[in-house]
């Protein structure tokens, strides 16, 4: 009897230490259990209503550091991943790495055609905010903030955002990947006339 | 059995009583192993890889325009169909203007025609000329459909209920401010400050990866001169006097995230959500004057911009169909659904009437409204571009804008008090943005003061400027 | 006579392949003869504990407000966010990179070159802003887009962050190691043509960090990926 109960105090611990263990564990699978490296599909044309609809299937799909894959359930299956670990591997790009996934770039700075990401595909590309707002590599240029319409961008030099619609204020609802606690959504914002941000656009759309 | 044979117990019945425990863990420790590789395999599994069905609209309401000015209506309609990658392949989507002069007529309806454009997808439709002529300017709503689809949206939300409304000035005062001179803002007295930091007077930053930094994301003005300031960072509001002492702390039972904040004529607090739980909208709490959860309630719409008092509770402009709905009233909450069918185009004035506001491209036109006729009108141009309207709000027998301008390497807010003649009183603010706050947070009247929301490296704090006497 | 020729055919072919090495050694990873100012590259002032040969990078401290106006380093400073910067700026010349490093109230700013900062028109190839918490860097801020060599080949750029007692950080490169002087407190904006993964947009850099005497304190390699 008594070694009964010892056995059961045993396995009691040893599944609350597996609990305690794994839990944080879970959050970090989503990238390594479903997310491929599936090269891309090179397109002739690319639209801005194209473009919008790559943005629309990131909506609610979370944020990820460096992060750049998402299905497309309408939520954020890697909620709550830690801020300080940049390879949690959790669902959703950060501001980058959508907006180069939304722009259909190629991983070659040098060059400007159009490649179709899976959504499943883990790519982040090798710009930053900041290089977009410096307009660094072949897709991307500054423009005048005046001149911004549907998919250009703002972007400062830590986050760039990508303009859904314009409101009769004045402000912009803007769709972005916005951070760990705000995931990927949209939102209304007035970066347009503040002075950190830059207009961007990327170059080729098919008119 | 003797004490020697106690004292000399064989060390394996010590082991005898481990081992048990020991067999336990390891057995604890592979079932629970199993199952978390099972279940997370099995969850794993259950994300589906395929894009999902999308449908979706935007549309800029023309809500003022000149008298005469033709009107086309546009709609930029997004549609992808379910299992479809290829986001260039889009579905068949069509639509019907629902269109009345005035606000009683009958609508009637009127097909929306594809635009010829290879870029984008939009729907549009010319107003015909006898109702964009009417005085009492029209009212519409759109109805939009995937072919095969699902059932249409509307935009607005709330259809025939709360339909946008387009009304023409017919003798706005015109306001020229020719090109903006940068670099000779007006500072206010600065009422209120409080250092970046977490101790009992500090405002706090959010945590997180994300850049720039956020805090301080809104601030109201009591009836007696108090400034409330949200930390949301921190899950509280400060507080300080009419006189400037503080800052008192108010626990909030809030997400600690970027929101707007309004106080009600009760000295009671409501906070709108910037982030929704999954599949929901955002919240609007209410708290009292002591930081108690009082009630809290959804908006109706999933993109929120700001909040405000309104004559009976607070009222919070919602996009994307871009009106304005009251979420509570006398402290009730007003369910989502009771929110579309009361919106409106103007901002309700607790002095009566709305204010109405439209930013088009370099002009910003501005109406007070009353039972559906324009009082007064402004049209203000510049050729220096404008951002947004931050505050569009009488003051006495004035009305105060403030809006920002911009070029590429700098902006400032202009502030302008309008009367009849046009602009009796204009100066500009800096921006004062090294955090970000609720986008049309950043000002206040309160009396005959304006209150402006600022921040740089050192802090957030509010400066007050003094607006005159009304009139 | 036969004998000379071969013996004369058999130096020539000996000092060809010498030269050829010399060349391969130059253009296949070899130390390189100058930092990017043109100035010739020389050992560091201390011999460190890593791989021979060690070329020695360039690094000054100047006062924010005391930049060289006009200066490539002034054209960085100038790009500050509203708020002022905080203590000096640091200046590094290397073999593949120039940088600038300064601190804000809350963030580094960093400015990447690929040029000689000292010819008129050269400009900055990349940027990069790192929040800062409890005066931590949250993120190497790795940049990978804008710079290249000459040849054409990417320069990435990232922020190492040093221990309290180190003086040194030495970064392996091809065939050599570049050491950084640690100045001024701040982090060591590090540069690298190799081990670079274009396809994750992911660059790793192997670091070792030595005191004053050029001890060795420890190695690591920092993993940075393209984020933010």
């Amino acid at each position: 009897m008594r070694a009964t109960r010892s056995f059961v105090v045993g396995f009691i611990l040893g599944v609350g230490l597996v609990a305690v263990g794994s839990a944080g564990a879970y959050h970090t699978r989503f990238v390594a259990d479903n997310c491929n490296s599936a090269p891309p599909t090179p397109t002739s044309f690319i639209t801005r209503e194209g473009s919008a609809t790559v943005a629309l299937r990131a909506r609610f799909e979370g944020y990820q550091w460096a992060g750049g894959c998402w299905n497309d359930n309408d939520r954020d299956d890697s909620p709550n991943d830690p801020h300080e670990d940049a390879a949690t591997g959790g669902e959703g790009g950060d501001c980058s790495g959508f907006t180069f996934k939304v722009w259909r770039e190629s991983l070659t700075t040098s060059d400007a055609s159009f490649r179709q990401w899976g959504m499943l595909r883990y790519v982040h590309g090798p710009y930053t905010a900041a290089s977009f707002k410096a307009g660094t590599g072949a897709p991307n240029v500054t423009v005048a903030k005046a001149s911004l319409i549907k998919m250009d961008a703002l972007a400062s030099y830590g986050h760039i955002g990508l303009i859904y619609a314009t409101n009769p204020d004045g402000t912009d609802r803007i769709i972005e990947a916005k951070g760990e606690d705000y995931g990927t959504d949209i939102w209304t914002r007035a970066y347009r006339g503040n002075p950190s941000y830059s207009g961007v656009r990327r170059t080729g759309w098919s008119s | 059995m003797s004490q020697r044979e106690s004292l000399h117990r064989p060390p394996s019945i010590g082991r005898r009583r481990l081992s048990p425990v020991l067999a336990g863990l390891v057995a604890g420790c592979v079932l629970a192993s199993l199952a978390a590789v099972i279940g997370a395999t099995a969850v794993a599994q259950r994300s589906p890889a395929g894009a999902r069905a999308i449908f979706d609209a935007t549309h800029l309401p023309p809500l003022l325009r000149l008298q005469g000015e033709p009107v086309r209506l546009t709609y930029d309609v997004h549609c992808a169909l379910e299992g479809v990658d290829d986001p260039e392949q889009s579905c068949d989507v069509s639509g019907t203007i629902h269109l009345r002069s005035g606000r009683h007529d009958t609508f009637r309806a009127i097909p929306l025609e594809p635009a010829s454009t290879a870029d984008r997808r939009e729907l549009t439709v010319t107003v015909p000329a006898n109702v964009a002529s009417s005085r009492e300017g029209f009212e519409y709503y759109a109805e939009l459909r995937e072919v095969g689809g699902a059932g249409p949206i509307l935009v607005p939300g709330g259809g025939a209920d709360a339909p946008h409304r387009s009304l023409p000035l017919p003798d706005p005062t015109e306001v020229d401010l020719g090109v903006h001179t940068f670099g000779s803002t007006a500072r206010g007295m600065r009422v209120v400050s409080a250092p970046w930091g977490d101790g009992v007077s500090n405002v706090g930053l959010e945590p997180g990866r994300a850049l720039p930094a956020i805090g301080a994301s809104a601030f109201d003005v009591d009836d007696d001169g108090s400034v409330l300031l949200l930390d949301e960072a921190h899950g509280r509001v400060l507080r300080w006097g009419p006189t400037g002492t503080g800052p008192s702390s108010v626990q909030l039972s809030i997400d600690r995230r970027l929101a707007d904040m309004a106080l009600d004529d009760d000295g009671s607090i409501y906070v709108l959500e910037s982030v929704a739980a999954q599949e929901r909208t955002p919240l609007v709490r209410h708290f009292d004057a002591l930081g108690r959860a009082l009630r809290s309630v959804e908006t109706a719409e999933p993109g929120p911009s700001q909040l405000r008092r309104g004559p009976r509770g607070p009222v919070v402009l919602q996009q994307p169909s871009h009106q304005w709905m009251p979420v509570a009233e006398t402290g009730t909450p007003t369910a989502a659904p009771d929110q579309a069918r009361r919106a409106q185009v103007g901002r309700p004035l607790r002095t009566g009437g709305e204010v109405v506001v439209l930013r088009r491209a370099d002009e910003i036109l501005v109406a007070l409204v009353s039972n559906g006729r324009v009082r007064e009108s402004w049209r203000v141009t510049s050729e220096t571009a404008l951002a947004e309207v931050q505050l569009a709000e009488p003051l006495g027998r004035r009305l105060v804008l403030v809006f920002r301008t911009y070029t590429d390497a700098t902006g400032e807010f202009v502030v302008l008090a309008l009367d009849r003649r046009g602009v009796a009183t204009q100066f500009s603010t800096p921006t004062d943005e090294w955090a970000e706050a609720a986008p049309l947070g950043r000002f206040r009247i309160s009396g005959r003061h304006l209150y402006r929301l600022g921040s740089d490296g050192s802090g957030a704090f509010v400066e007050r400027y003094d607006m005159g006497a009304p009139s | 006579m036969p004998e000379a020729r071969e013996a004369a055919v058999a130096t020539v072919m000996a000092l060809g392949l010498l030269a050829g090495a010399a060349g391969c050694s130059q253009d296949g990873g070899g130390a390189p003869t100058h930092l990017l100012d043109g100035s010739p590259a020389a050992p560091p002032p201390v011999v460190l504990d890593a791989p021979m040969p060690q070329i020695g990078t360039k690094a000054d401290a100047v006062a924010t407000s005391r930049v060289a106006k006009g200066s490539l380093a002034a054209r960085c400073v100038a790009s500050a966010p509203a708020d002022t910067s905080h203590g000096p700026a640091v200046e590094r010349i290397g073999a593949t990179g120039v940088s600038v490093t300064f601190r804000t109230a809350s963030a580094l700013l960093g400015c990447d070159g690929d040029t000689d900062p000292g010819v008129g028109d050269s400009r900055w190839c990349g940027r990069a802003l790192g929040r800062l918490e409890h005066g931590r860097l949250r993120d190497p801020r790795l940049d990978a887009a804008g710079c290249a060599t000459p040849a054409g080949d990417t320069v990435a750029f990232a922020w190492f962050e040093p221990g309290p007692d180190t003086s040194y950080v030495a970064v392996g490169q091809p065939g050599y190691v570049e050491v950084y002087p640690v100045v001024a407190g701040l982090p060591v904006r590090i540069s690298t043509t190799s081990k670079i993964d274009l396809q994750e947009s992911r660059v790793r850099f192997d670091v070792s960090e030595h005191d004053a005497h050029g001890v060795l304190l420890g190695s690591s390699t920092l993993d940075a990926r393209v984020a933010g």
